[in-house]
């Protein structure tokens, strides 16, 4: 069966909100680790977790502007998808709110 | 010309100022829309710009110079007493003669092998105006050659770098808790090089200076992340400030989107 255009772009939108909250919770566990307890040398394996904070992220506002253009959104609930990527788990509740109300 | 009853003026008035209220103050809010999403705008564009400033500083720290540039300066060709020590100048190989006027400890400084020590700063007068600071060797060194302690005529080669910037010490007249000549202005009555030397050899009339060395490393910068890490929070100020210039011409459909909000 052929997936509608907007059903996809939830989907979009849930594999890049669970990404960005996976990366988010690793990147607070990083954080820690590194100020706290001093844990990483230069040229640790994890560094890739920071770096790709920023870009998960501009892939998640897009998927974000996509969905709420579709559905048309209203702005406030654009602002509060697009704050969510940025507050740790906050992104796994949109998601779970946004499948809710559109699926 | 007909005449026209007076309560028929004093109604076209009022019905103009009536209607004309409404749209001054939607043109006052919409100029003030307007105002703040330029603000915001503005704001967003230049955080992007302040991350891409710290990934091109990033990026300069982290290069290391292609060849090990071996020619010899003289201290004057490559800074002056009166600027800031040029970035293009660090880590460059300085010949200077002068006579040293003071002498400093510096505690708990870090070699580039990681080694701390309390090291040995003199501060070199070069000429009848100036002076620079220089990292003679280990303080514990000082007097083990009596030669080390005259303050003869001496000609100097060593590696010039930037002022040090975190304090590894207390400052008082005799020891000084970086090596920066800035903390010396208001001490010596001379024009100090930003900037200080690493001795590698000292040169008196009666020959060279045998003493340990010490191999400083150029500081590195004090930006925290990674190049690319900036690059991404540049893209996503700048996508933000897009998004606020794209908000006022968004039209939503009336659906109670803040239901799902409260909820």
């Amino acid at each position: 069966m052929k997936t509608s255009f907007s059903a996809s772009a939830l989907a979009r939108f849930r594999i890049m909100a669970i990404l960005c909250g996976v990366n988010l919770v690793l990147l607070v566990i990083y954080m820690i680790a590194k100020y706290a307890f001093d844990a990483f040398d230069e040229g640790n394996p994890f560094i890739f977790i920071p770096i790709a904070h920023g870009y998960f992220y501009i892939v998640y506002i897009l998927t974000v502007l996509q969905l709420a253009v579709q559905k048309r959104m209203s702005f406030l609930l654009i602002l509060a998808l697009v704050a969510a990527g940025t507050i740790p788990v906050a992104s796994f509740i949109a998601e779970r709110k946004i499948v809710q109300k559109y699926s | 010309m007909s005449a026209r009853p007076h309560f028929f003026y004093v109604a076209s008035i009022s019905a103009i100022t009536v209607s004309t209220r409404p749209r001054i103050r939607t043109k006052i809010k919409k100029f003030a829309a307007a105002i703040v999403v330029l603000g915001l705008a503005a704001i967003f564009v230049s955080l992007g710009f302040w991350q891409l400033d710290r990934a091109q500083e990033l990026s300069a720290s982290e290069k290391s110079a292609p060849l090990q540039d071996q020619r010899i300066y003289d201290l004057t060709d490559l800074t002056s007493s009166e600027g800031s020590l040029p970035v293009e100048s660090f880590d460059k190989s300085v010949a200077a003669t002068g006579n040293y006027i003071a002498t400093f400890k510096a505690p708990n400084q870090k070699a580039a092998d990681g080694s701390i020590a309390d090291w040995e700063v003199a501060l070199l007068q070069v000429d009848p105006t100036s002076a620079i600071l220089v990292v003679r060797g280990l303080w514990s060194e000082r007097l083990t050659e009596p030669t080390i302690a005259m303050s003869n005529k001496v000609e100097l080669t060593g590696v010039i770098l930037p002022s040090q910037f975190e304090d590894r010490a207390a400052n008082t007249s005799s020891q000084i808790s970086r090596v920066d000549s800035s903390l010396l202005t208001s001490s010596v009555d001379l024009q100090l090089f930003d900037g200080f030397i690493a001795a590698t050899s000292e040169v008196l009339r009666d020959g060279e200076i045998e003493r340990t060395r010490i191999d400083i490393s150029l500081p590195k910068a004090d930006v925290p992340g990674y190049y690319w890490q900036h690059i991404s929070y540049v893209v996503v100020w700048w996508f933000m400030a897009a998004l606020v210039l794209w908000a006022p011409f968004y039209k939503r459909r009336e659906i109670d989107d803040e239901e799902l909000l409260a909820s």
